[in-house]
């Protein structure tokens, strides 16, 4: 499983989730378009974006004299799935400790 | 600061903090429940490795410790180390007519590393499944638009 910890990282400031929901909800946006929807500079929100892109949630393509973003959203899956993997471990793992301390107490 | 939690989990135990801090700290109580081949010594900076049961070898740094009431490291598979996270337990006395009962909290957060240090997530704000799982839903929601 791919290391969640990017995703996390990149998804850790609240502005930048707010970059990345704006994007989602256009399906590809610009730094541009963005800046109207979001309350930081227009620079502000291409640095988010290049964060993002970087973690492999958006991916970046030419157009014009910007980048246009477009969402790639499988680093989502793969985190959640971290998250419900993780999760099931820490459930068994409690489920025996609570028998080793129905054997030690 | 408030520290997310990425997983996170509670149980009631019904058993003294004291036995519920040795199971959690001694290779012997670990042995029983978390996986085998136990090295561990439960004193800050202090390398240790575990095999979770039915996972791969682990190895890990103690991270803190505070008797009876804290204890954390942080661990990563032998064949991928850049696969960290960091696991904290916290323990709470709670007492009711059937005898001590101890509280414990489990969070596993990933390590990300920055400047070459690994270092966990703590991040403000909202409980990160619920905050992930609804990035997901809005993203998912959405398909990309075709190139």
């Amino acid at each position: 499983m791919a290391d969640p910890g990017p995703v996390f990282a990149a998804l850790s400031d609240p502005t930048r989730r707010a970059v990345l929901e704006a994007v989602a909800s256009r399906g590809t946006a610009t730094a541009t378009e963005l800046a109207g929807e979001v309350p930081v500079t227009r620079q502000a929100v291409a640095k988010h974006l290049q964060v993002l892109a970087d973690a492999g949630l958006v991916s970046p393509e030419r157009a014009g004299r910007e980048q246009r973003y477009r969402l790639t959203p499988a680093p989502f899956t793969e985190a959640v799935a971290w998250m419900a993997e993780v999760g099931a471990e820490w459930d068994r793992r409690l489920a025996r400790l609570r028998r080793a301390v129905g054997g030690h107490s | 600061m408030v520290v997310e939690q990425v997983v996170r989990r509670t149980v009631e135990l019904e058993a003294s903090v004291e036995d519920v801090w040795a199971l959690l700290t001694e290779p012997e109580g670990l042995a029983g429940w978390l996986g085998e081949e136990v090295e561990l010594v439960p004193e800050p900076g202090t390398p240790g490795r575990v095999r979770p049961t039915g996972g791969a070898r682990h190895r890990l740094v103690v991270d803190e410790v505070e008797p009876g009431r804290r204890f954390g490291f942080t661990w990563w598979p032998v064949e991928r180390p850049t696969d960290a996270s960091r696991v904290t337990f916290t323990l709470d006395f709670t007492l009711d007519a059937d005898g001590p009962r101890t509280r414990l909290t489990v969070v596993e957060v990933p390590v990300v590393r920055a400047g070459g240090r690994p270092c966990a997530l703590g991040l403000d704000g909202d409980v990160w499944a619920d905050r992930l799982l609804g990035l997901e839903l809005t993203v998912l929601a959405r398909p990309c638009v075709p190139a």
